[in-house]
């Protein structure tokens, strides 16, 4: 096995979990899209300049940067992160990467995908995928033609859109409208789907107030919070008056 | 509510574009019909294929497509509900098919015997 190959799937596992206790597990593409990049650096400035005498120090010494460069530059920062983070620990953004905090934060990942929210299915994919870092063929390949990654996300969202275009226009229903809205967020980006969505009209569903004030956190929180309190208005059992609480504070 | 007709002009894609441009289209043409569907507005559609076009004339002369000007062209047509034909006149200013110099769509009210 190559040696880079063999970091990754011993180093790749204890990046993620450590950005992921760090930024919160809500953030687990961000922290897979820095270490993903982390690996993809290593490819590019070792292939050139030769391995490093610490290869793993040169990996955590890469990640810790670009942690840092992407909590300073990142509207998420502002607005999802900074309000979980204590003050000191923004006064100190350098990664904990101590053989304990990796522990630690491998352990809580354990716990966090083998969550009961998670369909079993997922579960073992995650695990595999992230703790055991399985398909190292694939996730080597991946990390060296980043891009195609990239890619093939967008086009599994386009793949959703479209079952959602075609499905519309055979039957509609409000569900299917507001799902096809979501995807056409993931696909060509939020603020197109906020026009569109903005047409649908569904005012007596909660739900649609739901999906505006998902598309509209991080780009206008005022009108996000104005959604979500109109939601909230029509909002009939407390699980989903929770959910919608939840989304409010966190803007 | 209404029903309109949203008629596409446009030349043969096949003989002015690239495979990937036509699969470009295409794509952009289901998100466009998408959200009018998501407005429960969107009632039929249909692509009409230019190969092996006819036009029978007066007294059954028969000429082959693809035909000469665009306004001659039909490509396919949609039929949305609205509100109003200002409405239909929004609907059709989407169409991926107004990205071609020349193109146009038609916006006609249905008449229901």
């Amino acid at each position: 096995m190559q040696p880079i190959q063999h970091l990754f799937r011993t180093e790749y596992r204890k990046i993620i979990s450590v950005l992921c206790k760090r930024f919160g597990f809500a953030q687990i593409k961000i922290a897979e899209d820095i270490a993903s990049d982390t690996f993809l650096a290593a490819a590019q400035s070792w292939g050139l300049k030769g391995m490093p005498a610490n290869p793993v120090a040169w990996l955590y010494h890469v990640i810790n940067n670009k942690a840092i460069n992407y909590l300073k530059r990142h509207q998420v920062f502002e607005n999802k992160v900074v309000k979980e983070l204590s003050e000191e620990e923004i006064n100190t953004p350098e990664l904990d990467l101590s053989p304990q905090n990796i522990i630690d934060s491998q352990l809580q990942m354990m716990f966090a995908i083998c969550h009961p929210s998670i369909p079993v299915e997922a579960q073992v994919g995650l695990a595999l995928r992230i703790l055991c870092g399985f398909g190292i063929e694939e996730i080597a390949d991946a990390f060296l033609t980043n891009k195609e990654t990239i890619n093939k996300r967008l086009y599994r969202a386009e793949n959703i859109l479209q079952l959602y275009n075609r499905l519309l226009q055979i039957q509609y229903s409000p569900v299917a409208a507001l799902n096809r809205t979501y995807a056409l967020a993931k696909a060509n980006g939020k603020q197109k789907a906020i026009a569109e969505a903005e047409k649908l009209r569904l005012n007596d569903n909660q739900f649609y107030f739901t999906l505006l004030g998902e598309l509209y956190t991080g780009i206008d929180n005022q009108k996000a919070k104005i959604h979500f309190d109109t939601a909230l208005s029509l909002a009939k059992t407390q699980n989903d008056k929770q959910v919608i609480q939840k989304k409010i504070g966190k803007l | 509510m209404q029903e309109y007709m949203l008629i596409f002009r446009h030349r043969n894609g096949k003989e002015v574009a690239s495979p990937e441009q036509l699969e470009a289209w295409m794509k952009q043409t289901m998100d466009w019909i998408g959200g009018i569907a998501a407005q429960n507005k969107y009632v039929t559609g249909q692509g009409l294929d230019f190969d092996d076009a006819r036009v029978v004339w007066h007294n059954n002369v028969v000429t082959d497509g693809p035909f000469g000007e665009v306004k001659e062209t039909l490509g396919g047509f949609i039929v949305v509900r609205a509100e109003s034909p200002e409405e239909a006149v929004e609907f059709a200013k989407g169409s991926p098919v107004l990205q071609g110099e020349g193109n146009s769509v038609e916006v006609r009210r249905i008449i229901h015997g």
